[in-house]
C-alpha cells in the first residue's frame, strides 16, 4: 500500500468498516511509514477536537423570540397580494453576483409583479416596439398599474448584459408577460422562442430594444398542463446572451409548502427543470448548459426549494430564490 | 398567550450519545474507544456533549405534531421547548457564530409552524426539522451572498476578534479553562472556513449523531456523496489544524 491509498482510508479505518485484508494492509503501512502515521494520528486528533466541542445554549429570549414571530404570523394572514408585494421588495434589492458579471454569464433581473395586471391581450406575437407595434397590440397595457420603464430601470443599473427582463403573470393566471428593457444607448436585440414538451422550437418575437423603452412578449400557458419553456437571446457588446425561463402552467406562490415526491433517472437537467417546474408551478431561470444527464436524484416528501436544491446539486449549478416560486440557476464557474 | 406553565423545561430532544462508542472505532494508537471511556491523545478536556434529560416517547411526539397541526398553539409553544436546544445547536454549527444561529434557528421555527400541515405522519420528524434548518440557514447564505453580505471569511475574523477579547477579558479563567476555549475557537473556526455542505454533514455526523443514512435523508443526497464528502471535510479540518502548530504542539 502507498502513502496516497493510506490517506484515502483514515475514514474507512476511523469507522472500522474495511476489509480485515486491507486493514491489516493499512496497518502495516502505519507501522512502517511515519509520515502516515503522524497524518493518521492527527486526523484522528482533529475529529476528537471536533466532537469535543461544547454545546451551546440557546439565549435566554429565544423561545420567547419565537412564539412572538409566530404569533405575529397568525394574526397576519398572508394574501397572496401580500406575497406579491413582499417579493417585489425583495426582488428590487437582488444584486447580480460580480462573479457573474465577470463571467460574461446572462446577468438579468427577474421581477415578480408586485400588482395584478389588468389583463391584457394574450396572444403570441403580441410586441411592442419603441415607436411601432408589431403583431397583435398590446394597446394601453402601459397604464396598467405596471412599474413604468423609469421605475423598472432603477432595479437593472446592473444589468451589464444589456438587457433587463421582467416576468409577471396576470391575474387570470393565463399568460405570462415578459418585458423588457435596456438601459444602455444602444438598442440591443433580442429574439424569444418557445417550446414545449418536446415539441420544435417556436420563435415567438424578436426585435430591439432601447434605453428608457420596453418589449413586451406575453407568453400564453400551455394547454396540455405542460412547462412553457421560453429561450430569449440578445446581444450586446459583442456578446452573445441566452437564458431559458420555464414558465409551469399554473404559477403557484405558495410552492414552499407544496409536498411532492420526484425522481430523476437518466433524465436531462433540461427535463428535470421542466419537470421540477410543472410539478411545483414555479419559474425557473436557468443559464449554461442543460444537457447534461442527471443519472438519479429527487426529493421525497419535498417542497419547490428542496427539490432545485436536489437538481443543481445533481447538475454543479448554484441556485437562488429570487422571490418566492421564483428560482433563478446557473452553472458553476 | 398563556400555555400552562410547565414546571420543569425539559430540552429534551437535545443531543445525547446513543451510545458509547457512537462510532464504533477503536484506534489502534489508543486502542480504546474513542468516545467511549474518554481516552484522549491530546488533550484532558472534560466532554460537555451528553445531555441527561430524558427523549420524548414516538408517541407523545405524534400527539404533540398532531395538536400542532389542529392550531394548538400551547402546543407548538412546548415543541420549540422541547426542540429548541437541538435546533440552536443545529444553526449555530453550520452558521457558525451566535447572531447568525439565532437567526437561523428562529426562521426555522417559524417555516415549522407554517408549514407544519404538510408533515407527514409517518416521516422522520427530526429528520424533517434538520431539513427545514439546513434549508432556511442555506436560503439565508443565499440571499448574503446576492446582497454581499458578510462573508465566511469575515465570519472567521469576527470569530478571531471574539477569540482574542475572550482572551483578554479580565475575568480570571482557570488556565485550563481558557486554554480549552481558545483550541474550541480555533476548532470553529476551522470548521467555519470548510465549503457548507462539508461543514453541514460534518456537524450532522459528528456533533449530531446523525448515521449517514439520516444525513442522506436530510440533504437529499446519496450515501455515496455523503461519505465522501464527510471524508473530504474530515481531511480538510485536520489541514487546517495542521497549521496551528499549538494544538499538536
Ligand atoms: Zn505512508
Amino acid at each position: 500500500m502507498n502513502c496516497a491509498k493510506a490517506q484515502d482510508m483514515f475514514s474507512a479505518y476511523l469507522e472500522n468498516v474495511m476489509e480485515p485484508s486491507q486493514r491489516v494492509a493499512f496497518e502495516q503501512h502505519l507501522a512502517t511509514c511515519p509520515s502516515c502515521k503522524a497524518s493518521y494520528e492527527k486526523f484522528n486528533a482533529a475529529l476528537m477536537m471536533l466532537e469535543e466541542m461544547p454545546q451551546v445554549e440557546p439565549p435566554a429570549d429565544f423561545h420567547a423570540s419565537v412564539m412572538a414571530r409566530v404569533e405575529r404570523e397568525r394574526r397576519v394572514e398572508p394574501s397572496k397580494v401580500r406575497w406579491w408585494n413582499l417579493d417585489w421588495q425583495h426582488v428590487f434589492t437582488i444584486r447580480v453576483p460580480a462573479r457573474a458579471v465577470a463571467m460574461g454569464f446572462a446577468v438579468l433581473l427577474l421581477m415578480v409583479m408586485a400588482v395584478q395586471f389588468t389583463p391584457i391581450g394574450h396572444s403570441i406575437n403580441a410586441v411592442v416596439f419603441p415607436g411601432r407595434t408589431v403583431g397583435n397590440p398590446v394597446g394601453d397595457d402601459d397604464s396598467s398599474d405596471a412599474p413604468k420603464a423609469g421605475v423598472l430601470n432603477s432595479g437593472c443599473d446592473l444589468a451589464k448584459s444589456g438587457l433587463c427582463i421582467n416576468v409577471s403573470n396576470d391575474s387570470s393566471g393565463k399568460a405570462y408577460t415578459l418585458r423588457l428593457s435596456s438601459k444602455d444607448g444602444n438598442p440591443v436585440d433580442y429574439s424569444v422562442y418557445t417550446r414545449t414538451g418536446t415539441s420544435a422550437k417556436n420563435g415567438v418575437a424578436n426585435g430591439f430594444v432601447s434605453r428608457g423603452q420596453q418589449a413586451s412578449v406575453t407568453i400564453d400557458v400551455a394547454h396540455d398542463r405542460q412547462t412553457v419553456v421560453t429561450e430569449l437571446k440578445w446581444h450586446y457588446r459583442g456578446r452573445s446572451y441566452d437564458r431559458l425561463a420555464f414558465l409551469p402552467p399554473t404559477f403557484d406562490a405558495d410552492a414552499s409548502a407544496k409536498k411532492i415526491d420526484m425522481s430523476f433517472n437518466k433524465t436531462t437537467v433540461y427535463q428535470a427543470l421542466d419537470q421540477v417546474s410543472r410539478s411545483y408551478g414555479i419559474v425557473i431561470l436557468a443559464s449554461g448548459n442543460l444537457n447534461r444527464t442527471i443519472k438519479f436524484g429527487g426529493v421525497d416528501d419535498g417542497n419547490a426549494t428542496d427539490a432545485i436544491y436536489a437538481v443543481a446539486d445533481k447538475a454543479n449549478m448554484t441556485w437562488q430564490a429570487l422571490a418566492a416560486s421564483v428560482y433563478e440557476m446557473e452553472p458553476t464557474d | 398567550m398563556l400555555c400552562p406553565k410547565r414546571s420543569e423545561r425539559l430540552s429534551a430532544f437535545a443531543i445525547t450519545d446513543k451510545q458509547a462508542c457512537s462510532w464504533g472505532a477503536f484506534s489502534p494508537l489508543s486502542q480504546a474507544c474513542r468516545t467511549g471511556r474518554g481516552t484522549r491523545l491530546l488533550f484532558n478536556t472534560s466532554r460537555v456533549k451528553s445531555d441527561t434529560d430524558k427523549a420524548i416517547t414516538r408517541a407523545e411526539e405524534q400527539v404533540l405534531i398532531q395538536r400542532c397541526k389542529d392550531g394548538d398553539i400551547c402546543a407548538f409553544d412546548e415543541l420549540v421547548i422541547r426542540f429548541q436546544k437541538r435546533v440552536y445547536n443545529f444553526a449555530y454549527g453550520i452558521a457558525g457564530n451566535y447572531d447568525d444561529a439565532n437567526d437561523v434557528a428562529q426562521e426555522a421555527f417559524v417555516r415549522v409552524f407554517n408549514s407544519i400541515g404538510t408533515f407527514r405522519g409517518d416521516a422522520n420528524f427530526t429528520t424533517w426539522i434538520y431539513r427545514i434548518v439546513t434549508n432556511v440557514y442555506l436560503d439565508e447564505r443565499k440571499k448574503a451572498k446576492s446582497h454581499r453580505q458578510i462573508s465566511l471569511d469575515e465570519y472567521v475574523d469576527l470569530d478571531e476578534n471574539s477569540v482574542s477579547r475572550q482572551i483578554e477579558d479580565d475575568n480570571p479563567l482557570p488556565a485550563e479553562v481558557a486554554e480549552s476555549k481558545e483550541r474550541n475557537q480555533i476548532v470553529r473556526n476551522a470548521i467555519n472556513a470548510l465549503p457548507d455542505y462539508q461543514r453541514i454533514i460534518m456537524t450532522l455526523y459528528h456533533l449530531h449523531d446523525r448515521s449517514y443514512e439520516e444525513i442522506a435523508d436530510i440533504l437529499h443526497l446519496p450515501i455515496g456523496t455523503v461519505k465522501s464528502r464527510l471524508n473530504r471535510a474530515r481531511q480538510a479540518l485536520k489541514e487546517k489544524l495542521e497549521t496551528e502548530s499549538e494544538l499538536f504542539g
